[in-house]
């Protein structure tokens, strides 16, 4: 590839990490109210979201940092949207 | 004049004596300062005996207030205790326990049984994939897998599987850099580890390495765009990668050769890919998780940096209660040497794999049984000789017994029908543990 195209794909990525503020997923615990709707939607998507691939490991097997790690590993391998990996962290950390 | 005399040597006289002084020892009443010496002495004892009586009753009020306040706070731990520790704080005391969870070491593992009839094979084997995970901060992650087998002959063998740092740039939006998996179709990435695969074997176009699949499991580079982007409804998304990577190198410049390792390019060409999927059903819907997306991959293999292999598939899956369905479709089309048989080694593949699981069957240890079923092939034309692929077809039946969600008792029945090769029983057995 030429300069010209490395140029334009560095400048893209650049354009596009701007789009939204970085975000992790086991960034911050998020605030108390929210954090119950999140447990609510981590729930229903658990079983259906891990289950497209396998079957859905309960959160005890882990502790609540361990799963901060594993779902960071997860949302990469499954292309999950962060707002997704949030709630199922959620659920499972307080499991 | 003589009684004038007189009267003034007496006034001298009285005077003298006037002026005279005794000293204080010589005091005509020693007694007296003693007793007023007592007195202050008794004086000053008694403001001192003041104070002190003040100073005891500030102190036995405080004792007293304390005195309140530790049975206030022994009732509130009394309560406490009887509660039980709370979530939180349990969470809390285990995660300093467990350690704070940056580094974390997951992987799988199995032992294996395999018998083939017409290698007249019937071997055990085992396998150790350990996968490290390194999370920098909340926005940086380090992954590693080493898959450490045993092969036909030889010692022991270690591969580093993949190594590969990842940068969540934003919500919908991922930077991976390093060795990865290729992200081509669902069975690549997500599904070959033995854990997950509800088979032993691989569908035939996605056997690794040297057992003769369609594409290579791994690449390196970085993939510069990766992640997913939620839709309308609650479990819905759209997910994509873009990649560039050193490419594809094979064993030979012949038709049907195996893929082998490019650690260091073996050419100044770049490969590129990209993936893409959707998954439009809502959760609330009810209808089921449908998942659907199609993939690339194409770059120059040889040395020279002139001959392409080029690749695409698509793929798809159906979940529905205790059922699922899913498959995948790869074409590959690699150019060959201006000296061969042929112009292309062209290859198709595709693979179908029905799934049911027993476990609303409320019957001990049925509710733990899945049934599977899978049909795979691999075709190759353009074919001029007998010494090209065998265009391989399978039929595979078998079940999975899970002690957990995550360690499988795994049997598998092929009847291997090729078209151009004697048919073939093989059976297989497995113990897979993702831990």
């Amino acid at each position: 590839m030429t300069t010209k195209t490395w140029t334009a794909i560095a400048l893209t990525l650049l354009a596009l990490s701007l789009i939204g503020s970085v975000a992790g997923v086991g960034a911050e615990e998020p605030p108390k109210g929210e954090e119950k709707a999140l447990f609510r939607q981590g729930a229903q998507l658990w079983p259906q979201i891990c289950g497209t691939c396998h079957n859905a490991r309960p959160g005890g097997e882990r502790s609540p940092a361990e799963w901060d790690t594993i779902m960071m590993h997860m949302r990469s391998v499954a292309n999950l949207p962060a707002e997704d990996a949030q709630a199922i962290l959620v659920f499972l950390k307080a499991r | 004049m003589r009684a004038n005399g007189v009267r003034a040597m007496c006034c001298v006289i009285v005077s003298a004596l006037m002026l005279f002084r005794p000293p204080p020892g010589l005091s005509a009443d020693p007694d007296a300062s003693e007793v007023r010496r007592l007195k202050e002495e008794i004086e000053r004892l008694k403001s001192e005996n003041e104070a002190n009586r003040k100073k005891m009753e500030d102190f036995e009020k405080k004792l007293e207030q304390l005195e309140t306040k530790s049975e206030e706070k022994q009732k509130e731990l009394v309560a406490e205790i009887s509660k039980g520790p709370s979530p939180e704080a349990l969470r809390r005391v285990l995660g300093s326990y467990w350690g704070d969870g940056r580094f974390v070491i997951t992987g799988y593992g199995f032992g294996q049984y395999d018998w083939d009839q017409n290698a007249n094979t019937n071997t055990f084997t085992a396998q150790f994939n350990p996968v490290f995970l390194f999370r920098l901060n909340d926005w940086i992650l380090f992954e590693s897998e080493l898959e450490v087998k045993l092969p036909s002959e030889g010692e022991t063998e270690t591969n580093l599987e993949f190594a590969n740092a990842d940068v969540f740039l934003n919500k919908y939006m991922e930077l991976v850099a390093g060795k990865f998996l290729l992200p081509f179709g669902d069975f690549i990435e997500r599904l070959h580890p033995p854990w997950i695969n509800k088979f032993v074997t691989n569908p035939l176009p996605l056997r690794e390495g040297d057992d003769g699949g369609l594409l290579p499991f791994t690449d390196i580079g970085a993939q510069f765009l990766r992640g997913g982007i939620p839709l309308t409804g609650r479990g819905t998304s759209f997910e994509y990668t873009a990649w560039i990577g050193n490419g594809p190198s094979y064993e030979s410049d012949d038709v049907g050769a195996n893929f082998t390792s490019n650690n260091i390019d073996d050419n100044r060409n770049k490969a590129f890919g990209a993936r893409f999927a959707f998954y439009p059903l809502p959760l609330d819907a009810g209808l089921g998780r449908l998942g659907f997306g199609a993939s690339t991959f194409d770059g120059k293999w040889d040395s020279g940096g002139d001959l392409w292999f080029r690749s695409w598939g698509i793929h798809g899956l159906y979940q529905l209660d205790q059922a699922e369905l899913r498959g995948e479709y790869i074409d590959t089309q690699r150019d060959l040497p201006s000296d061969s048989e042929i112009s292309h080694d062209n290859r198709q593949g595709w693979y179908v794999q029905g799934a049911y699981s027993l476990s609303e069957v409320r019957v001990p240890y049925l509710d733990r049984v899945g049934l599977v079923a899978r049909y795979s092939r691999q075709d190759q034309r353009a074919v001029t000789s007998d010494e090209f692929l065998p265009h391989p077809r399978q039929v595979s039946v078998g079940f999975d017994y899970w002690l957990t969600p995550s360690v499988a008792f795994k049997f598998e029945y092929d009847r291997d029908i090729p078209e151009s090769a004697p048919n073939n029983n093989e059976i297989h057995t497995q113990l897979a543990v993702g831990f």
